[in-house]
């Protein structure tokens, strides 16, 4: 299935192309972490994990496929002729994998998960708490690395795509298993049923 | 466990880039084809994956941040992977072993993947654990996405032809479709 020319044109002025993958989109970045805070960034994402609502929320951003959050302590070391690093501050990567405009994306975290926000990148550098969600866009294009090389396996797919599609696929089990023997007419007005059923998946 | 999410895996690593090499080393990922032409496609079981060269740190300002400065340029590898680490190390090393020593023979310490314990160890060893992991489908895996998505193309397809077609025509049509 082939992406709209338009939206193709949308994402292309808005996201460097070699973050993008048919319809999925890369955005990588690393923001610094105050002193003292990873250990309140590991607290909350503890709970986030052990309390699923407060994550679940995130499901309502339907556009994204995959992401992650990942509290750089120090980097890996490997010996000569790498350097040791000596930095005064732990970073916090956010890689996500999403499709859609950049911009709505930045404005659906603020709008879905505002309190999400808050308690990860409040704990950042340059995270502007409480002000417009322009001045965190401004941010994040400061930010953000580009990618060299990025792949999705179903690129032609958005995560709303693969979330129906799922779904969708639950629900055909059922049908198929109700369908067999169905004559002509009974399959018909069960596959107009399935359909008017299915409707939000197709 | 936090890079396990589901039956899926978040991997992500950081390796530091030979001092000089780091345009080399973009020339080589940058000429990889892309999507269905991708190295990580014969890989199968991955979702997502990116390399991304990480030159410098950003600034962000304000004060009193003091901004660090980096000593070497390092290399991102993220994935999202279905299942378990061990085997995903095992198919980059044994799929795609043309693709990974070209761009990892240009990181610092990189034991090829003639060296399949070395090879594991590198990729352990550089690996950042993944803090807070997310995604509205953890528990499917990339074969049964894309089949999902082949499966509501033909649904939607038939749902369509359905409107021109009597009861018997979209049964028939329906066993066509779905071998049914």
């Amino acid at each position: 299935m082939s992406i709209p020319v338009k939206e193709r044109e949308e994402i292309a002025v808005q996201t460097p192309s070699r973050n993008t993958c048919g319809r999925a989109i890369a955005m990588t970045l690393a923001n610094p972490i105050k002193p003292g805070r990873s250990k309140v960034l590991r607290f909350n994402f503890f709970m986030l994990r052990a309390f699923p609502p407060l994550l679940g929320r995130l499901r309502k951003l339907s556009f994204v496929h995959f992401l992650r959050w990942t509290i750089v302590s120090e980097f890996p070391f490997n010996g000569p002729p790498q350097v040791p690093e000596a930095l005064g501050h732990e970073y916090l990567l956010f890689v996500s994998n999403y499709n859609g405009y950049w911009l709505q994306y930045i404005d659906a975290f603020y709008s879905v998960v505002p309190d999400q926000m808050d308690w990860i990148w409040g704990n950042c550098y340059g995270y502007p708490k409480g002000q417009p969600a322009g001045a965190t866009k401004r941010l994040i294009s400061k930010l953000e690395y580009t990618a060299s090389h990025y792949y999705s396996a179903y690129p032609e797919a958005s995560a709303t795509m693969v979330q129906s599609a799922l779904e969708l696929k639950k629900r055909f089990g059922r049908f198929q298993a109700d369908m067999r023997g169905a004559s002509p007419e009974g399959f018909e007005a069960g596959f107009r049923r399935f359909v008017a059923d299915a409707q939000r998946d197709l | 466990m936090p890079s396990k999410i589901g039956q899926a895996y978040t991997y992500l690593a950081l390796t530091a880039i030979l001092p000089g090499r780091s345009e080399e080393l973009r020339e080589v990922v940058e000429a990889y084809p892309l999507a269905s032409e991708s190295p990580f496609a014969r890989v199968g079981r991955v979702h997502f994956a990116r390399w991304v060269i990480i030159p410098q740190l950003v600034e962000v300002g304000p004060p009193p941040e003091v901004p660090d400065r980096l000593n070497n340029e390092y290399l991102l590898f993220s994935t999202d992977v279905d299942g378990d680490l061990e085997p995903f190390l095992e198919a980059l090393r044994t799929e795609i072993p043309e693709v990974m020593d070209a761009v990892y023979s240009h990181c610092v310490a990189y034991p090829g993947t003639a060296d399949r314990d070395g090879f594991h160890r590198y990729f352990r060893r550089n690996q950042i654990e993944t803090t807070g992991p997310f995604t509205p489908y953890p528990d499917a895996t990339v074969p049964e996405v894309r089949e999902a998505l082949e499966l509501r193309r033909r649904l939607i397809d038939l749902a369509v032809r359905a409107q021109e077609l009597d009861a018997a025509g979209l049964q028939e049509a329906y066993r066509q479709a779905f071998a049914g």
